[in-house]
């Protein structure tokens, strides 16, 4: 319980806020006993993770464009298999990609042999890193909503853009369209991680003046059960016709029914941008 | 459960400071002088997501603390109509295009619509978006600034603006597509009931446009020596934003570069801080400001300022349902 001005919130309660949310949603998963590695998690994440670098079906992809001055330099903290490192190396920015996971970094390397990029650099670290690099621009895409020491991250983002730091994140976060269904499926109640709204109050508290839009994810959404189920099998670390998978298809067949879509693409996306 | 408590507490207690009286009512609520500054704090259920209740008393403490200085410092009178002096300052050329800022205002408006602008003042920004809309409805409740913008309109020969005099919120409040106040709302007490109508007046979007830091916040450095004590921060955008996240909104926000507010001789700052400090031209006070303002003031390429930070102006737009 912190004692701070709601229109002022202090960094320290703010950072102490954000640290429990996201223990408390890490803890979910320990005691389910689903805790999982990195390249657990992120392994049978990598084809969801990429996706055709000129799709012109991503409204905040195009806002993103916008902002490249080209031949600046980026870095994409947390790049995963490239689904913005390429986009904006198509839009003329050298990027240098940091992505700790093994899995996700040879999806990048054969994501660049395939689309004949040369301006991508990879680094293979974990975030914040020895001997960062430093750019123009240091972009974050769907990162840190689970990081718990958040600051030290935002503080090493900001040490290494010359530019412009900017920040994609969705109004909630993306596992929290799974939170529901760890009651019914492990027993547990799952937290939801901070996300958009969260990280503007943050950026308030550490007095950052910031500029915001907001776009739609996705220009279409159309139901796609088999699609919402893999997310939700990856998300709740349940394999395909276990006792568990039973209990998470019949919740999603119940919310289905109700009108509740499992996976919210009509989130809409913030990007956030600011001076480091 | 304890949240709960806390929340009803606090909205008790916004509702009790009101009085019971309407919405808008200019009550006056004269704190002993012991608690004027005292900043006190509310206990927070969560700091990245406050609740609008507890938001919106402390926005109301800001404006009630601010006014009680006032209150306890001012050496100017109180005038019926305090934009009466400044309100010429408020006419502009509703076709210039050396600003930035009302660029971006103008690629909001969509053709056809009607927007409403609450405290419209001289029409700075209500007359060049009537040459983009159907309509503009303009609400103020100065009559100097109603009477800038009648003649603003006759200037520049809009005549798509009706005016509406009135505080705001109003009794049955106008509807519009867009719903828009520029420069208001800082020092509004019951702030809640005013974006309430504000948002219940827009169709397709609200929109503030405002400075980071109050204007006045130049000022604020010399209020200890002049007065001895620190002055009370009104709120502006910032706590705004923080205010709109514990109203459960998501905003989007523009910024746009503004010069420092600078003179060209250190003693041209007078007759802004005087008024910002509410003293008398030659009292005690202003002979003290008179004697310290070589040290507050800082001289870059032969102008002088009191700060060299800039204060951004920024368009805040968000969906009103």
């Amino acid at each position: 319980m912190a004692t701070t001005d709601p229109l002022r919130p202090s960094k320290r309660a703010c950072l102490a806020e954000w640290r429990r949310r996201v223990q408390a949603h890490q803890r979910a998963a320990i005691e389910a006993g689903r805790e999982r590695g990195r390249e657990e998690t992120w392994g049978p994440a990598v084809e969801a993770f990429s996706a055709d670098p000129r799709r012109t079906d991503e409204p905040a992809l195009d806002a993103l464009r916008t902002l490249v001055r080209p031949p600046e330099t980026w870095l994409d903290i947390g790049a995963g298999a490239g689904r913005y490192a390429l986009p904006l190396a198509l839009a003329g920015a050298k990027v240098i990609a940091v992505e700790p996971s093994q899995m996700m970094a040879n999806a990048l390397h054969g994501q660049t042999a395939e689309h004949g990029l040369s301006n991508i650099r990879l680094i293979e670290a974990e975030w914040p890193m020895a001997d960062p690099p430093v750019a123009d621009v240091a972009f974050i895409a769907h990162v840190g909503y689970g990081s718990a020491e958040i600051e030290p991250f935002l503080e090493a983002m900001e040490k290494s853009a010359r530019r412009l730091c900017v920040a994609m994140m969705l109004s909630r976060a993306p596992s929290s369209a799974a939170d529901p269904y760890w009651l019914p499926v492990h027993g547990i109640e799952r937290e939801p991680l901070p996300a958009l709204p969260e990280f503007l109050m943050l950026q308030l508290a550490r007095r950052r003046t910031f500029e915001v839009r907001l776009l739609p994810r996705y220009r279409d959404i159309r139901s796609d059960p088999a699609a919402d189920l893999r997310f939700l099998r990856r998300h709740l670390r349940v394999a395909p016709d276990t006792e568990e998978d039973e209990r998470l298809g019949r919740e999603y067949e119940r919310r289905r029914e109700r009108g509740e879509s499992p996976h919210p693409r009509a989130e809409p996306v913030g990007i956030v941008t600011w001076e480091p | 459960m304890l949240i709960e408590l806390l929340e009803n507490r606090l909205a008790h207690r916004a509702g009790a400071e009101n009085g019971g009286a309407p919405p808008g009512a200019s009550t006056v609520i004269r704190a002993p002088a012991a608690t004027r500054t005292a900043s006190y704090t509310v206990v927070m259920s969560d700091p990245l997501r406050p609740s609008a209740a507890e938001a919106l008393a402390e926005w109301g403490r800001r404006v009630r603390a601010d006014r009680a200085q006032v209150e306890q410092f001012r050496e100017l009178p109180e005038r019926p109509d305090f934009y009466a002096p400044v309100a010429g300052a408020f006419k502009a050329d509703p076709r210039r295009e050396d600003d930035p800022a009302l660029a971006a205002l103008r690629a909001l408006v969509v053709p056809g619509e009607t927007w409403l602008d609450i405290g419209a003042g001289g029409g700075r920004f209500a007359l060049p978006i009537a040459l983009l809309a159907r309509e503009v409805i303009a609400v103020d409740g100065s009559d100097a600034m109603l009477g800038v913008l009648r003649g603003a309109m006759a200037e520049y020969g809009v005549a798509n603006v009706r005016i509406e005099q009135s505080r705001w919120p109003m009794a049955n409040p106008p509807q519009a597509d867009v719903a828009l106040m520029a420069n208001v709302g800082n020092d509004v007490e019951e702030i809640g009931p005013f974006l309430d109508v504000m948002e219940a007046s827009a169709k397709r979007m609200c929109v503030v446009v405002n400075l980071m830091k109050p204007p006045a916040s130049y000022a604020w450095p010399l209020w200890p020596v002049i007065h001895g004590v620190e002055r009370e921060p009104l709120p502006a955008v910032p706590e705004l934003l923080a205010l709109l996240l514990a109203r459960r909104k998501l905003f989007e926000v523009r910024l746009f570069p503004r010069k420092p507010m600078s003179f060209e001789k250190p003693e041209d700052a007078l007759p802004f801080l005087r008024q910002q400090l509410w003293i008398e031209p030659d009292g005690a006070k202003d002979r003290k400001l008179q004697e310290v303002l070589p040290q507050y003031v800082q001289e870059r390429d032969g102008r002088f300022a009191i700060s060299w930070e800039p204060i951004p102006l920024a368009i805040v737009t968000w969906l009103p349902s």
